[in-house]
């Protein structure tokens, strides 16, 4: 299987949708956000699979290296670079099963990887990017307040924000959001921050 | 005994002989009705499951295998319909296929009812309706209404409690016949184990890459119109969730992880025991769910129920629900949408020569502009050996 698959796709139809998303991302932007430098970590506080989302996303807008992990450890990321470290929130029960781990864990190892970005210099995005389908319990709740606030900017999909949560938490919090119109448009969104 | 207890049980012995006669001829009705199928210009061949297992030859659950083989080497995709008969979305998506779609490159083998023996009864106690019709241009087109489990008329007794094989993981004794519930089978147990044995030597043997597992959810689970994926399968999958969503589908498609620890599933098991990678697809049944009101055919097809909505006004569900439900061309037009984007999906990965390509069957917007009826083919219309059972 191969890494840069996405030159070879004959149809137009992604990428009229990531120009769209990019044009959108302009308008969302609420407060200036910083600059998003690659090498890139993704990782997911709740093990849903946001992290890969985002990754196949920055991929197809060749906003490279990006590399996804969802059991990205405080040492696994220190000494490799990266400059950016995006972290997805909701949670998924499936997923958290399937590692072994729960809420609260994820938290644990979440904050540990915040504070090991921090020594090594980079920018901390917390992302919301898969809908009001990750926005039902409390584990999800509990997730997004535990990234939120920790991170420099916050970056969502608009469907993640029907109810204006995340518009209002941003200000709370005063921290920058950047609005996508969906999970295709991340990347390009996230390159246009570069 | 005086004459008139004689004359109150004979009554009542009538009256039972009576109610077993009705019932015994509808229940053989529903058993014994056979579903044409019209084998498209695509197929090129059909065999059986027998062919690859000889311990389902000749049983309820010897289904039918077609193949649409381009002969120009490819991919191998299998899209399995009918793991559970009560979400007749599966079946009718695979039905759609073989009688439309046209394969250039690779191979698409279909199954449409993968456990025909769930196919053949009814949840007991639950006032399903037998038979469900879909309407077409040249009439109706008629479809047994099943359950989600094999018959025990096929496959008795349940065991007290049901342990998965090989991992003796133990789950509900019933699921030893859910046909989702015994991947990836054994050779020597009961029906259903069989017959997910036999499926898995169908997909070794014949080297399928890509398997698609079609079902149907109730609203009130979480795992709802969305996409469930090994991890062989997890990039295909999030790129084509995050597409539809963008692009195509009203109401987003979600993406989840498939659990290593919960046995038995066929996004799990096909994984792990083959190389082909594995997905189950969700859709929105309000037939399924517990809160609904009438239990009929029109609420199977239109999906349309006024207490699964309040249920939803009370944010009770984990998919949108309002006056216009979720028609069955909603939900077979999001099957096929997202079968055919993940093929277009899968090729954007793959190198030209390992590609499949698949036209012919219409997407998401076309179904529901149309309706599900039309992509059907009269039997009556073709030669006979076009035609096929199920």
């Amino acid at each position: 299987m191969k890494e840069a698959f996405f030159v070879r796709r004959k149809n137009g139809r992604i990428f009229a949708g990531l120009a769209l998303a990019a044009v959108f991302l302009f308008a969302a932007v609420a407060v200036q956000a910083a600059p998003i430098e690659p090498p890139i970590a993704v990782t997911t506080c709740g093990q849903s699979p946001g992290a890969v989302m985002v990754k196949m996303s920055c991929a197809q807008a060749k906003l490279m290296p990006t590399d996804s992990d969802n059991k990205l450890t405080a040492d696994g990321l220190r000494g490799k670079g990266y400059k950016t470290l995006i972290i997805t929130t909701g949670t998924s029960m499936k997923g958290m099963g399937a590692a072994g781990t729960d809420v609260n864990k994820e938290i644990a190892r979440i904050e540990e990887l915040v504070k090991a970005a921090r020594e090594e210099g980079m920018l901390v995005v917390g992302a919301h990017v898969e809908g009001m389908a990750r926005r039902t319990d409390a584990s999800d709740e509990a997730s997004i307040k535990a990234v939120m606030p920790l991170s420099d900017m916050i970056l969502i999909i608009e469907d993640s924000d029907k109810d204006g949560f995340f518009t209002a938490y941003s200000k709370e919090l005063n921290k920058p959001l950047v609005v996508v119109k969906d999970a295709l448009g991340i990347g390009a969104a996230l390159a246009e921050l570069k | 005994m005086e004459r008139r207890t004689l004359l109150v049980k004979a009554l009542s012995l009538l009256i039972t002989v009576v109610f077993m006669v009705v019932a015994g001829r509808e229940f053989r009705a529903h058993r014994t009705f056979r579903e044409p199928v019209v084998a498209g210009e695509g197929v090129t061949a059909v065999r059986t499951l027998g062919d690859y297992h000889p311990g389902v030859k000749g049983t309820v659950n010897d289904c039918n295998i077609y193949f649409l083989d381009s002969g120009k080497p490819g991919a191998t995709v299998l899209v399995f319909g009918g793991t559970h008969p009560e979400e007749p979305a599966a079946n009718l998506t695979a039905e759609l296929f073989v009688e439309n779609a046209r394969v250039e490159q690779g191979r698409l083998l279909v199954v449409i009812r993968g456990n025909r023996s769930a196919s053949t009864y009814t949840r007991n106690g639950e006032a399903y309706p037998t038979f469900y019709r879909i309407p077409t241009p040249w009439g109706e087109k008629t479809y047994r209404m099943g359950d989600r489990c094999s018959s025990p008329l096929d496959s008795w007794p349940d065991p007290e409690v049901y342990l998965h094989y090989p991992t003796k993981q133990m789950l509900a004794y019933m699921d030893i016949r859910n046909l989702n519930r015994t991947w990836p089978g054994r050779p020597g147990g009961l029906l259903t184990e069989r017959t997910t044995f036999a499926f898995m030597e169908l997909i070794r043997s014949e080297k399928v890459d890509v398997f698609i597992d079609l079902h149907e959810a109730e609203l009130e689970y979480p795992v709802e119109n969305t996409i469930v994926a090994h991890e062989k399968a997890q990039g295909v999958a999030a790129m084509t969730s995050m597409v539809l969503t963008a692009q195509e589908f009203p109401v987003p498609i979600g993406m989840e992880f498939s659990p290593v620890a919960l046995r038995g599933l066929s996004h799990r098991e096909v994984g792990d025991n083959s190389d082909a990678m594995s997905m189950i697809f969700e859709v929105a049944e309000p037939f399924l769910d517990r809160i609904r009101g009438i239990t009929d055919e029109a609420l199977l097809l239109e999906g349309k129920d006024e207490f699964v909505k309040k249920a939803g006004e009370h944010g009770l569900l984990y998919a949108p629900m309002d006056d216009s439900g979720w028609p069955i061309a909603v939900r077979v037009g999001r099957h096929a949408s997202t079968v055919l984007q993940t093929l277009e999906t899968f090729n954007t990965m793959e190198t030209p020569e390992r590609q499949i390509l698949v036209s012919g069957v219409p997407r998401y917007a076309e179904l529901v502009d149309k309706g599900l009826g039309a992509f059907f083919r009269d039997p009556s219309g073709v030669s006979e050996d076009r035609v096929f059972y199920e």
